[in-house]
């Protein structure tokens, strides 16, 4: 098409008048339709930009929360710390096979992160004082010191003989025995320290022989 | 300032800026870009307007700066007529008048020519469908315009 080419500029100009009103109602609904546009553009990009400070918003109280639930997994360094987390899950098993007296209750170990509440459910049910760390070879050969002999030793006693020799126990008694890396190590690099924070020996010492801890409450 | 609120207040002005934009440009679909590209200029700073006395003063310059750029894009070797730049108000608006007499030439027109001529100007529909609407084809309907211009071009003589 070409309708366009002939038109002479002073007929365009005439044409253009009659064209004008509606023309110009043409661009006043378009430049209407555009400002809409970019305000609703703006109400979006106004939303977008909260969305951080939102999302930010909820993630602190989701910490906040998170750390307000969070169960006490330190480990603690007195007995009555140890007894104030009580609440922690425990893993207690009794050793019925090889009983050392009536009145011991065997918590086998190795122990993870219930080492502070097994003290303090053997005080509680035992109400004794003394928590004992018994070193033996294995479950099924307990022979040597009975506990009430093994109260008045001293932690450098805890030797195991090695396994050639005649399976023995070594029993050591010391007060408020806690196992401090419980909860950041487990196994074999698990440390039996007292609380002046002598290393009683791990299950990889030497004198431990790969021996297995056991805790023993009077 | 509300959408409403500046469409109240600005696109009243639109004929206006449209008149002050095409005699600095010199071609209505670029003074439709100035002026579009204004309008959205002061509805991005619109906290300005304010503060703003005269609005209209205030859009007519707006649209001023936008017809310097864009005559600085298209002859950046051609010096700018600075008189036409020192219009501070657009040119009166003589539209009605304008619109009355193309209308009274275009009525003495033969009826199909006026037909297509009104349908095409004063509707501002495609030749697509004026072709639909009419019931012709492109080349007839080319003819028709084709004559139409040229009767108009003729009565415009006369009437001088």
């Amino acid at each position: 098409m070409k309708t366009e080419e002939n038109i002479s500029p002073e007929v365009k100009e005439l044409l253009d008048a009659l064209a004008e009103p509606h023309a110009n109602q043409q661009r006043q609904e378009q430049l209407s339709q555009l400002i809409d546009n970019l305000s609703a553009q703006e109400k979006a990009t106004s939303r977008r930009a909260l969305w951080p400070w939102a999302g930010m918003a909820v993630a602190a109280a989701c910490a906040a929360l998170f750390i307000i639930r969070m169960p006490n997994n330190s480990v603690p360094t007195t007995m009555s710390e140890a007894v104030a987390q009580t609440d922690i899950p425990t893993q207690v098993t009794t050793n019925t096979q090889e009983p050392i007296n009536e009145k011991t209750a065997d918590i086998a170990m190795p122990v993870k992160h219930h080492t502070p509440t097994l003290l303090a459910q053997a005080i509680e049910t035992e109400t004794i004082e003394n928590v004992e760390i018994t070193a033996v070879e294995d479950y099924t050969t307990m022979v040597g010191e009975t506990a009430e002999e093994a109260v008045t030793l001293e932690p450098s006693a805890i030797k195991v003989a090695p396994p050639a020799t005649k399976p023995t126990r070594r029993v050591v008694a010391c007060n408020k025995l806690v196992c401090y890396d419980c909860g950041t190590k487990h196994g074999r690099d698990r440390e039996y320290r007292d609380t002046d924070k002598t290393i009683l020996g791990t299950p990889t010492t030497p004198n431990m022989d790969g021996g297995m801890l056991m805790l023993a409450s009077l | 300032m509300t959408p409403d609120t500046f469409k109240q207040t600005i696109l009243n002005l639109q004929p206006d800026m449209q008149r002050y934009a095409k005699v600095l440009l010199g071609d209505a679909d670029a003074a439709a870009d100035a002026v579009q590209d204004a309008v959205i200029d002061m509805w991005q700073h619109r906290e300005r307007l304010e503060n703003v006395v005269n609005v209209k003063g205030y859009c007519i310059t707006m649209v001023k700066r936008r017809c310097i750029d864009q005559l600085r894009n298209m002859h950046p070797s051609i010096p700018i007529d600075e008189e036409t730049l020192q219009l501070a108000d657009p040119p009166p608006d003589d539209t009605e008048e304008r619109f009355l007499r193309a209308l009274r030439l275009v009525e003495r027109l033969p009826q199909r020519q006026r037909e297509a001529i009104l349908l095409k100007y004063q509707q501002g529909k495609e030749n697509k469908e004026i072709e639909r609407i009419m019931k012709m084809s492109s080349t007839h309907l080319y003819a028709t315009l084709s004559r139409a211009y040229s009767t108009l071009r003729e009565m415009m003589q006369e009437s001088e």
